[in-house]
């Protein structure tokens, strides 16, 4: 079966009692990575759980490999889908060696060797009990499950929270690898940007349930600018260019397109933290 | 499913190795104290295995493993069957190898009203479970056991004339009973395994 996105979500919509998840139409590009960032409770994790038919939509359609996720096949479908949550949900008793065989029940494609392989490279014991484990080596085995089952799409959703630099550099070089076969996506859900940065094609920024921005990663940071001045030069900038604004330290700073400003404006490049402060923090003018 | 049922296993081995245990007791000594004990310990088991995928979230996971709810649900049906079933299997053996004609019989289907009982437990309490929680279905499965076990004995203590003397077709309609329970529990569990699709 042949399709160009890996994930296609249309006009989506679904209330959470208070939260509302507004009509969200995001898409991912098979042999991508998209980075879902907001902060905490944006509907980060409420978006993974609407593309995996954990929760229902109110409105629209999700399609997963080409395949409506309400339909009965995509119970099969997860088979080529590895997830690795904010944390991973194991039973205490389970070591690395029961996880196999709970693991090789589950999955179809199930491939013993290449998760002894990487548990032996993570370094996990095998006979170590679940609940001893650390955090590190928690997200380590839940790595290990979701590379191991021939997966063509990995969900990742704040899995490098609470992860020291060192662990959170040895997952994304896992991802890098994952991403070598063309045919491999990722969808990594995260409030921490740098690592969003260094690894993504596309960016998809959440806010209170609305989907606010979904680009390519490198036209998002090139098209926009920050400049920092006075209150008389920012009388200048025009007032459809300015995405955000904020009080600096030393005056204001705005955000902006910056093919709509003049160049004689030195421009900084934004971060993708930036760009999400702006607009969530910023004002329109100050 | 096997993986499920493999996790389960895994979670509650100790109270399935008391279960095994208890059940062996409880062919030997053939009192309806040891029966109540045996069968409240195996009615509960699913329970068990339920409050320990609530204790490390395992729903969250599983949600996103290419299982659909139904086999998530039965898998914690299968596991009280095949305990009540591996119990009667056992007492039949040992009732046939101890016991003659009558007494082997009157142990046989002891053991067969003892299974149904727990199985009857476990249809009314596990669609609770999954809809309230083990933290609230405590409250059901408590009163259940009580009113089972108690009310069990009580009835075989008043009415051992008449159940013997009817046996055939009182096991029948007790097999009967609890075989539509378990069908009609296991639709409600699917259907309240769903929480979260509101």
């Amino acid at each position: 079966m042949t399709y160009d996105n890996v994930i296609e979500m249309d006009n989506v919509s679904k209330r959470l009692g208070d939260f509302l998840i507004d009509d969200m139409t995001l898409t991912l590009p098979k042999g991508c990575i998209l980075g879902l960032v907001g902060e905490n409770g944006a509907g980060k994790t409420s978006t993974i759980r609407l593309i995996m038919n954990s929760l229902l939509p109110d409105e629209g359609q999700i399609r997963v490999m080409d395949m409506e996720n309400t339909s009965t096949g995509f119970t099969d479908l997860k088979n080529r889908i590895g997830v690795v949550l904010d944390d991973a949900y194991f039973p205490y008793v389970v070591n690395a060696e029961r996880a196999n065989r709970i693991m090789k029940s589950a999955y179809r494609e199930w491939d013993e060797k290449t998760y002894f392989d990487y548990v032996e490279k993570f370094g996990l014991p095998m006979k170590k009990r679940f609940k001893d484990y650390s955090r590190g080596m928690k997200m380590k085995l839940a790595a290990a499950v979701a590379l191991s089952h021939k997966a063509d799409l990995l969900i990742l959703d704040e899995a490098t929270a609470g992860l020291d630099p060192v662990m959170r550099n040895e997952l994304t070089d896992m991802l890098y690898d994952f991403t070598r076969d063309e045919n491999h996506s990722i969808l990594i859900s995260s409030h921490i940007t740098t690592d969003l940065e260094k690894l993504c094609d596309y960016i998809a920024f959440i806010h209170k349930g609305k989907l606010i921005l979904c680009e390519e990663k490198d036209r998002l940071l090139e098209s926009r600018g920050i400049i920092r001045c006075g209150k008389d030069q920012a009388d200048d900038i025009p007032e459809d260019a300015v995405i955000g604004s904020i009080r600096g330290k030393y005056g204001m700073e705005y955000l902006v397109e910056r093919d709509k400003v003049s160049p004689v404006f030195q421009m900084e490049k934004p971060s993708i933290e930036d760009i999400m402060l702006y607009m969530v923090k910023g004002e329109k003018r100050i | 499913m096997k993986g499920l049922i493999l996790k389960d296993i895994y979670c509650i081995s100790y109270q399935v190795v008391l279960v095994i245990i208890l059940g062996i007791i409880m062919v030997i000594s053939d009192t309806y104290y040891t029966k109540a004990i045996a069968m409240s310990m195996a009615a509960i088991l699913p329970y068990t295995a339920l409050a320990y995928d609530e204790q490390t979230k395992w729903d969250r996971y599983a949600e996103m493993m290419p299982y659909r709810k139904s086999s998530i649900v039965l898998s914690k049906y299968i596991l009280i069957l095949a305990t009540v079933a591996f119990l009667m299997i056992l007492g039949a053996i040992v009732a046939a190898a101890a016991f003659d004609g009558e007494a082997a019989q009157t142990r046989i289907l002891s053991l067969l009203f003892c299974g149904c009982c727990t199985i009857m437990i476990s249809s009314i309490a596990i669609p609770f479970t999954f809809k309230l929680g083990t933290g609230t279905a405590l409250w059901i499965y408590v009163p259940i056991i009580i009113v089972m076990a108690g009310g069990g004995s009580a009835l075989m203590n008043h009415s051992y004339g008449y159940i013997m003397a009817h046996r055939g077709m009182l096991m029948t309609v007790m097999v009967a009973v609890t075989a539509v329970a378990l069908a009609v529990s296991i639709k409600a569990a699917i259907r309240y395994y769903d929480p979260a699709r509101g």
